[in-house]
């Protein structure tokens, strides 16, 4: 089968970021810094793209047909596919309850993340290549739907409650950021990890997937304030989905955020089989990979033995997996360059 | 379902509900609004009631004066509700008694409608939704709803009620009403009453410039400039004159003042930020508002303030001077 394309590499990237970017943005960046919250976004994208150079230098010391996993110690790349396989468990979850909670649906989570599980399982099956040419349409399926929603926003907006931004604030806007730079940063490790030999290293897709991430979370995130402010955004739970019950096309089309809430499991989908299809690589058995039902259904598992509720979740999103997210984003290129200068 | 009516009653809250077509009038006593929104849907059981569509949420003075919080976190929380939903006071009467009013052809819903679109040409107040409404609460713990009153079967502007820590606290009644929209530059200035004219706002503009000492807040002076079309006079005189255009002018100037201090002192007498005095003074000085910020609420019923008001009667659309109809000898 032939390998993915840098393109398709990026798209997939750009289309997975968007599951946990949504779910710690608006609310921890206008936690941290009220209506200024608005800039974390803006205030991540310097600190991504230094990351990214970091990343891209530990790339670039590859050999010719070496991956970054061939250059990471094994028992880092079994930590690594763990990780991956965490990562998808916690995602499945958070999918399904976000799902729900955006609908007001109150049911059982397990038949959602059941199916979603088992569609990723499909599609990692299927490889990377194919599923890189499914997120170019999904992608473009995602931002119509965003675009859609912000431009509801937009005739609700309160544009005075972006302005009023002083230099005071430029610590909280950046510990706001911190929530994204991570969701960027282990966006960036795993599609360094997906990336075919020679791949992932692109500048200007990097750049255009770093901007495009970091706008995202801007635009969202003014929405939130201009149309919510922050003081009641942050406490709502999925502020961006609240909104999209506001959209309105002239009275013509209303009340589709059912429709909308459902067109961002495509992202939930891309994350996840994409996932699965890096802890097939990284987790082999007997060198063989495992099948990727096999892993899915661990994910499932992962998936259920996390908190029973929503509470206990948000400890989770919020501060377990981005600091450690962060964290084995910079251990994994200090890694594969220690053992480049050890050669 | 159209409008929720919301009110409380010795069972806790009493919802009602108004829809059009089919014409339905529905009101349900029950310990919250939730539990009173299913026992709605047992009540009409030969079909389900549909809240997803809702486009008004009027609270009645009780509810308003006890506690708005059941209404508004009941519009963010429900998935059928959506926060755009433009919130209404009822003065003087509960939600189920504007819900009952009306006939066929015209119910709670088409006044309320109608009530909203004068508000945003006559500037008698201004419709905000339950965002708005959650947003200024929770920034400034005080916000306006516009208010309306049930006179013979139909709902008529009321102004504005005055909401602090989730709950009505006084009112703005019209022509004071019109005050607010200058002040918080809300669309719709509406009509002025002189002496022997009436002239229409065309245009507002509000300027808040904080005054410093230091770092300490000393005054705040607001300016606001405003233009006006002569759109009706009583005959006798030629208001046109620039003589007469003057005098009108200062007229304008003084009546409008008069509006805006009211407000002003009502704002500090309640210590309510209703009109976000201190979102003017963090957008005109953000490094200066963030040392004073803990301290507004101590800070705005001693604040010192001071009101110009500039008025310039700028048209007199089409009839330039009143028509002799004595005749011209």
């Amino acid at each position: 089968m032939k390998p993915m394309t840098e393109k398709q590499l990026w798209t997939i990237g750009s289309l997975a970021v968007l599951s946990p970017l949504l779910r710690v943005v608006p609310e921890t960046n206008l936690r941290a810094a009220g209506n200024a919250g608005w800039l974390s976004g803006l205030a991540a994208l310097p600190i991504l793209a230094l990351y990214a150079l970091f990343l891209r230098a530990a790339l670039r010391r590859l050999s010719e047909g070496e991956t970054l996993e061939d250059r990471l110690f094994a028992p880092l790349r079994r930590f690594l596919g763990l990780w991956a396989l965490f990562y998808a468990g916690f995602g499945l979850r958070m999918s399904a309850e976000r799902f729900f909670t955006a609908l007001g649906v109150f049911t059982a989570w397990q038949p959602f993340a059941l199916i979603l599980a088992a569609l990723a399982a499909v599609a990692a099956g299927w490889g990377a290549k194919p599923l890189g040419r499914a997120a170019q349409i999904f992608l473009a399926a995602v931002t119509a739907a965003l675009l859609l929603a912000l431009g509801c926003a937009l005739p609700q907006m309160d544009w005075g409650r972006l302005g009023g931004v002083s230099r005071y604030d430029a610590p909280s806007i950046l510990r706001g950021a911190l929530p994204t730079v991570s969701v960027g940063m282990t966006g960036l490790l795993f599609l360094a990890l997906l990336a075919p030999p020679g791949g992932g290293s692109d500048l200007k897709r990097g750049g255009a997937f770093l901007l495009r991430l970091t706008l995202t979370a801007t635009a969202i995130s003014m929405a939130a304030v201009g149309v919510l402010g922050a003081e009641s955004a942050q406490r709502l739970s999925h502020p961006f989905f609240i909104l999209l019950r506001n959209i309105s096309l002239s009275r013509a089309i209303e009340r589709v955020e059912a429709l909308i809430s459902a067109v961002w499991v495509l992202p939930d989908l891309t994350l996840l089989a994409a996932l699965l299809i890096l802890a097939r690589r990284l987790l082999p058995v007997r060198q063989k990979p495992l099948p990727a039902w096999m892993l899915a259904a661990a994910a499932f598992g992962l998936a259920a033995s996390l908190s029973p509720t929503a509470f206990g979740l948000a400890v989770w999103s919020e501060k377990i997996i981005p600091i450690a997210g962060a964290g084995i984003a910079m251990m994994v290129p200090a890694a594969a360059l220690l053992k480049s200068n050890l050669k | 379902m159209e409008t929720l009516g919301c009110d409380v009653c010795e069972d806790g809250v009493s919802l009602s509900v108004a829809a059009a077509e089919p014409r339905l009038r529905l009101t349900q006593e029950a310990p919250s609004l939730r539990l009173a929104m299913d026992r709605l849907r047992d009540q009409a059981a030969s079909e389900a009631l549909f809240f997803a569509h809702t486009r008004f949420l009027l609270i009645g003075q009780a509810m308003a004066e006890a506690d708005l919080a059941p209404a508004l976190d009941l519009m963010a929380r429900s998935a059928d509700m959506r926060l755009r939903t433009p919130v209404f006071l009822l003065l003087g009467a509960d939600a189920a008694d504007a819900i009952e009013a009306g006939d066929e052809e015209r119910d709670v819903t088409e006044m309320l409608a109608a009530l909203q679109d004068d508000f945003a040409e006559q500037g008698a107040g201004a419709a905000f939704s339950c965002a708005e409404t959650l947003a200024a609460l929770a920034e400034r713990g005080a916000a306006l709803a516009a208010a309306c009153r049930l006179e013979d079967g139909t709902l008529r502007p009321a102004g504005y009620g005055i909401l602090k820590d989730g709950r009505c606290v006084g009112q703005i009644a019209p022509p004071e009403a019109q005050g607010v929209n200058l002040l918080c530059g809300l669309g719709g200035h509406g009509d002025v009453r002189l002496d022997g004219a009436t002239v229409t706002l065309s245009d507002c503009e509000a300027e808040f410039a904080p005054r410093w000492s230091g770092d300490a807040l000393t005054g705040l002076d607001i300016t606001l400039k405003l233009r006006a079309a002569l759109t009706e006079t009583d005959g006798r005189r030629d208001k046109t004159a620039e003589a007469a255009r003057a005098d009108l002018e200062t007229e304008l100037t003084e009546t409008v003042q008069g509006w805006c201090e009211t407000i002003l002192r009502q704002s500090q007498t309640l210590g309510a930020d209703f009109l976000d005095l201190a979102g003017h003074i963090r957008h005109d000085s953000p490094a200066k508002w963030s040392r004073i910020a803990p301290e507004w609420s101590a800070v705005l019923p001693d604040l010192a303030w001071t009101v110009t008001v500039e008025a310039t009667l700028d048209r007199t659309l089409d009839l330039e001077a009143p028509v002799p109809l004595g005749g011209t000898e």
